[in-house]
């Protein structure tokens, strides 16, 4: 048997069973904010109201989107077979003042810089798997594939997950992932944008990007049409500002699009 | 489409060796200086960006190539597929030590913002994000160039902000104030007119500019606004867009002066300010200063956004954006109040307005948790009470809506970020966890990790109880709320549920009143204690136990209720501690059959078992009839090997009058006639189909418990010592060899003869096995490799050797090593 030591077990270690493999909280339990209601006989106790702190908030506004992202999506049966591949990314702007002061080299920066991303489109990749199968949903390589019809993204499956400070980025973030075809698409924003407008410019950049890029066409390929998802991200998502857009501004900006990409 | 040769691709890129690079780069390099930006260029660049992109180790690129890059970025004929590729291929090896970018003479606003992008990209070592920021505020400040649109480098201004706090000083804050209200309240209420050639045969009429319309095809009856509706959009439209999608971060960043935290909890702070802002407030906007007239601008915009979200969209995606737009004016609208207080007053019926509006209707509810954060913040100071918004939102919206994920975690993110206050200040909170659990039911593997954060403040003395039945029942509730979606909305176009299942039985039973009030219990909104015996809905929904859904949610249970002991340990009394071991003898049967569910919660039941105990050992005493009771029932042996283990275990350390002085020689007796009837039964009976194989730990766990037991109870020793040697005798048995292997019938015999050789001492038996707490507090020595096994062998061999010579006060040696529990 193994050992047991209950002693132990009264720690802080739950936070790392939690499903994301995310690192623990540490908690204080002299936070001087904690409420204590109940019985008094168990207010000397402090530690049984959790010491959850609300995220560091930053002193600034911390509403734009960080990253864009496209990834594959491996089918569920391949299992660990397939790697999960970031096929495009793009950061906006860098991480806001590291906190840590050691100087670092910028080949340090970048490889930081892509394994979040990597760690993004991962997890990105197993909440949608984790989402298909709770909702008993045909695996992405069942949809129909053929170039006439559309592909409703209304329908795709897609979600939102919260990335904890530090983990992989220095401050929280919330991703917002939606996956059609063998793709994912993911928007890494601040911590307190406006979700419901993350969601629709992801769809929208989703079907742009399908009517851009001609995914339907086996013959095109994501990773040689940069220059087309940049030029979709710098009308649609300009310096990572999400935006207010409704239908005739949609179509303006369409226009725009559709001359600079025929240019 | 992902495919294999996409793959394939993407390794070739990654393979390709430095001194290729070198070649593509000079040939690259030969293209670009003949000026030539024709497809070809394009697509090498498109593979050079692939190159560097693709892995995730720099690529070495010359400090004269990416010159030659970024003079292709510049230069004015360069098509923009070559522009935004260069952008890239300089972002993507970003951050580069020498880069130097030329921007001043830049007049083109379009490719400015292309040029920020690579610089606000470099990580700001340079302090590149202030160079960026100042030079696009100058652009701002003097008239733009003619042709030029400022409205590409709003964004940049946005970016700027957010990277870097203290880049922009008062009076430039001032102007783009100015320039904010401009182009927020005063755009054109008229269309702009197509950009086209005109012509000979051009209509004239065509051109009259007509009205902007709302987004239900009226006529605007107020400003512009980015629900405002137009053929085509005049350039101050455009400014108005973008201005508004950057606003609240605006609001936010001329309104800090660094030194208020706008999102932080405490009120003291904000009351503070509040004081020195009264004096400041004015109705008569014009003669205020540029941060108070933007911050009343935005208001009127706000409001009126509110009353645009009112009209019944014509486009779906308009009607998508009106939700965005309410959420996002509720938010601002909630900002200005923190900012200002006067607006507390004037926001607060239109809020009251709008959640009455919102409580009706649910297509707009994701504005209903701005709504409640707005009055979370204010309604103490505007002296209103908000319980009804609580009441609606935590009793209503999880339980009709806990399949909406995104709302769900948004949910919980509320919950989150206020829940000192939602703890201290909302009664209905802390009773509806049975109510907000579903959300958690429902998207376990979204939420999980969320929820953890949130769990504990659920947990006292008077919910304990009820939140461990709540958390085991929760793949059941998974169950119940699947069945609750096909029979409330059978006709949704798009099914919530898993279509491919299908749960005939399980819906007749749901809608069968016999089941009534089970579910009901199941499906409360609020804490109300608990009911026996939600068996029989395990019988219905066990149909229902593999689907994905209820598997995912059986998954998480042994994190949570982990950390449920975690957080009840910290205060549990002696009185809790016992209703909650009879709570996991209880339940450790009352399981819904997920597969692998059982072993899983036992587990950590078994381990938390322990812990229990060891807080607390006069449970021993106090539940001897439940611990009778359950280590009699032969067949927890093999259902829940684990959980009786411990529980046989725990007997043997803590039934002593060491630890409860009520411990009576009686009670020990009856554990003691208990314990070995079923020893016996299992070792003496051949093994059968009807009496599986046990395993040889329990044995040796009962016999270790046995010896324990008469250790402190001294004239069973003559019947132990041969009940051990009958034990000894079976084990060689060839019947049983048959059995076990022959490790297992080593390990049964070795304790056998141990514990014997240790009973030949009664008194050293005794100190061996029920220390006193001066000799095993403080533990000198404890490792993994302590254990009871090791202290016996050890006593074994000296007992052995030096039968009747050992000195009293050598066994302190002994001592030392003794564990917890034997392996």
């Amino acid at each position: 048997m193994k050992k047991l030591r209950p002693s132990k077990l009264k720690g802080q270690k739950w936070a790392e069973t939690g499903g994301t493999g995310v690192p623990s909280r540490t908690s204080d339990p002299k936070d001087g904010r904690e409420i204590t209601n109940g019985s008094p006989s168990h207010a000397r106790e402090s530690p049984r109201n959790p010491t959850i702190l609300p995220d560091i908030r930053t002193q600034l506004p911390a509403t734009m989107v960080h990253a864009f992202l496209i990834h594959t999506l491996s089918p569920p049966a391949s299992g660990d077979a397939a790697f999960c591949r970031v096929l495009y990314s793009r950061v906006f702007g860098s991480e806001r003042s590291p906190a840590d002061p050691r100087p670092h080299g910028p080949e340090r920066d970048r490889l930081l810089r892509k394994e979040q991303l990597l760690a993004v489109a991962r997890q990105a990749e197993s909440a949608c798997k984790l989402l298909q199968q709770a909702s008993g949903r045909p695996p992405m390589d069942l949809l129909p594939q053929s170039s006439d019809e559309p592909i409703p993204l209304h329908d795709a499956p897609s979600g939102v997950f919260r990335l904890r400070p530090g983990d992989p980025f220095q401050e929280a973030k919330v991703v917002v992932w939606l996956g059609f075809l063998s793709l994912g698409c993911a928007l890494v924003c601040e911590p307190h944008e406006n979700l419901l407008l993350a969601e629709s410019t992801l769809c929208l950049l989703s079907r742009l990007l399908l009517d851009h890029l001609k995914l339907l066409s086996s013959s095109s390929d994501i990773l040689l049409r940069a220059d087309r998802v940049e030029i979709i991200l710098n009308h649609f998502l300009p310096q990572g500002q999400l935006l207010f857009l409704n239908d005739q501004f949609v179509q303006g900006l369409e226009k725009e699009l559709s001359a600079s990409l025929t240019r | 489409m992902f495919s294999a040769g996409t793959e394939r691709l993407l390794l070739q890129a990654r393979e390709i060796q430095d001194e290729e690079l070198k070649k593509f780069c000079l040939h690259i390099t030969g293209l670009l200086q003949k000026e030539d930006l024709g497809n070809e260029t394009i697509n090498c660049l498109q593979r050079l960006f692939l190159i560097v992109s693709a892995t995730k180790y720099s690529r070495k690129l010359e400090k004269e190539f990416v010159e030659l890059l970024l003079s292709a970025l510049y230069f004015p004929k360069s098509p923009e597929q070559v522009q935004v590729l260069c952008a890239a291929i300089v972002r993507e090896i970003s951050p580069s030590d020498n880069l130097t970018l030329f921007y001043d003479h830049i007049q083109n606003t379009k490719l400015l913002s292309l040029v920020s992008s690579v610089l606000l990209a470099q990580g700001n070592k340079k302090d590149e994000v202030r160079d960026v920021g100042l030079h696009v505020t100058k652009i701002f400040e003097s008239r733009q160039p003619e042709g030029q649109s400022l409205r590409y480098l709003l964004p940049v201004l946005s970016k700027v902000i957010t990277l870097s706090p203290k880049v922009l000083k008062e009076d430039q804050i001032n102007l783009l104030n100015k320039r904010l209200i401009d182009w927020l309240r005063y755009a054109s209420i008229q269309q702009g007119v197509a950009q086209t050639s005109g012509g000979f045969f051009s209509n004239p009429w065509a051109r009259q500019p007509a009205p902007i319309t709302e987004v239900d095809g009226a006529v605007a009856t107020d400003f512009f606004t980015v629900l405002s509706v137009g053929q085509h959009y005049t350039e101050d439209q455009w400014l108005n867009m973008k201005a508004f999608s950057m606003l609240r971060k605006w609001l936010l960043y001329s309104g800090n002066d660094g030194t208020d935290s706008p999102d932080s909890d405490d009120k003291s702070e904000l009351e503070g300010s509040i004081m020195s802002m009264v004096s400041a407030t004015s109705t008569s906007s014009r003669l205020l200063p540029p941060k108070e007239r933007l911050r009343e601008n935005a208001f009127e915009y706000c409001q009126r956004l509110i009353e645009q979200s009112t009209r019944r969209a014509l486009k779906k995606s308009d009607f998508e954006l009106q939700k965005a737009c309410l959420s996002e004016a509720v938010i601002i609208l909630d900002l200005l109040c923190r900012q200002d207080s006067s607006f507390i007053y004037r926001t607060l019926t239109c809020l009251k307005i709008l959640h009455g509006r919102l409580c009706g209707d649910l297509a707009y509810v994701r504005a209903l948790l701005p709504v409640a954060q707005f009055f979370l913040n204010h309604s103490e100071a505007a002296a209103v009470n908000s319980e009804a918004v609580y009441q609606h939102l935590f009793t209503n919206i999880p339980s009709e809506l806990f399949y909406n994920s995104v709302l769900a975690f948004e949910f919980i993110q509320f919950c989150r970020e206020n829940i000192h206050f939602l703890n201290g200040n909302v009664t209905i909170f802390k009773s509806s966890f049975p109510n907000l659990i579903k959300f958690l039911a429902w998207n376990s593997a979204s939420l999980i990790s969320e929820f953890l954060d949130i769990l504990p403040v659920f947990i006292d003395a008077s919910t304990a109880i009820e939140m461990l039945h709540v958390l085991l029942d929760m793949p059941c509730l998974t169950a119940a709320l699947d069945l609750y979606l096909r029979s409330s909305c059978p006709t949704a176009e798009k099914p919530l549920w898993d279509p491919t299942l299908k749960p005939t039985s399980c819906l007749d039973g749901f809608r069968d009143p016999h089941y009534q009030a089970l579910f009901q219990h199941l499906l409360r909104t609020k804490a109300r204690g608990i009911i026996k015996g939600l068996t029989p809905l395990h019988q219905l929904l066990k149909p229902m136990a593999s689907c994905p859904r209820v598997v995912q949610c059986a998954e998480t249970v042994p994190i949570l209720i982990q950390l449920f002991f975690t957080v009840v340990t910290e205060f549990a009394d002696g009185t809790l501690i016992n209703q909650l071991v009879v709570l996991l003898l209880e339940r450790s049967d009352l399981l819904f059959d997920v597969p692998q569910f059982k072993a899983a919660v036992h587990r950590v039941m078994s381990s938390q078992l322990l812990v229990l105990c060891k807080l607390h050992p006069s449970l021993v005493v106090e539940l001897s009839k439940e611990l009778l009771e359950f280590t009699g029932t032969i067949s927890n042996i093999h259902s829940k090997e684990s959980l009786f283990t411990n529980v046989v275990w725990a007997v043997g350390e803590y039934l002593s009058v060491l630890y409860d002085r009520r411990c009576t020689v009686e009670l020990i007796n009856r554990f003691f006639e208990a314990l070995e009837a079923l020893l016996f039964e299992i070792t003496q009976f051949r093994p059968s189909a009807t009496l599986p194989k046990c395993c040889p730990r329990v044995i040796t766990v009962l016999m270790t418990t046995l010896t324990k037991l008469v250790s402190r109870s001294q004239d069973l020793i003559p019947r132990v010592f041969l009940f051990l040697s009958k034990v000894r005798s079976f084990a060689e048995n060839p019947t049983m060899t048959s059995v076990y292997s022959e490790e297992d019938t080593e390990t049964i015999l070795t304790r056998a003869t141990e514990l014997m050789n240790l009973l030949k001492m009664p008194s050293v038996a005794q100190f061996v096995l029920t220390p006193s707490v001066e000799v095993s507090n403080p533990r000198y020595h404890l490792d993994t490799n302590t254990s009871l096994p090791l202290a016996l062998r050890m006593v074994s061999q000296v007992v052995e050797k030096e039968a009747g010579f050992l000195p009293g006060q050598d066994t302190n040696r002994y001592r030392c090593t003794l564990g917890d529990l034997e392996s």
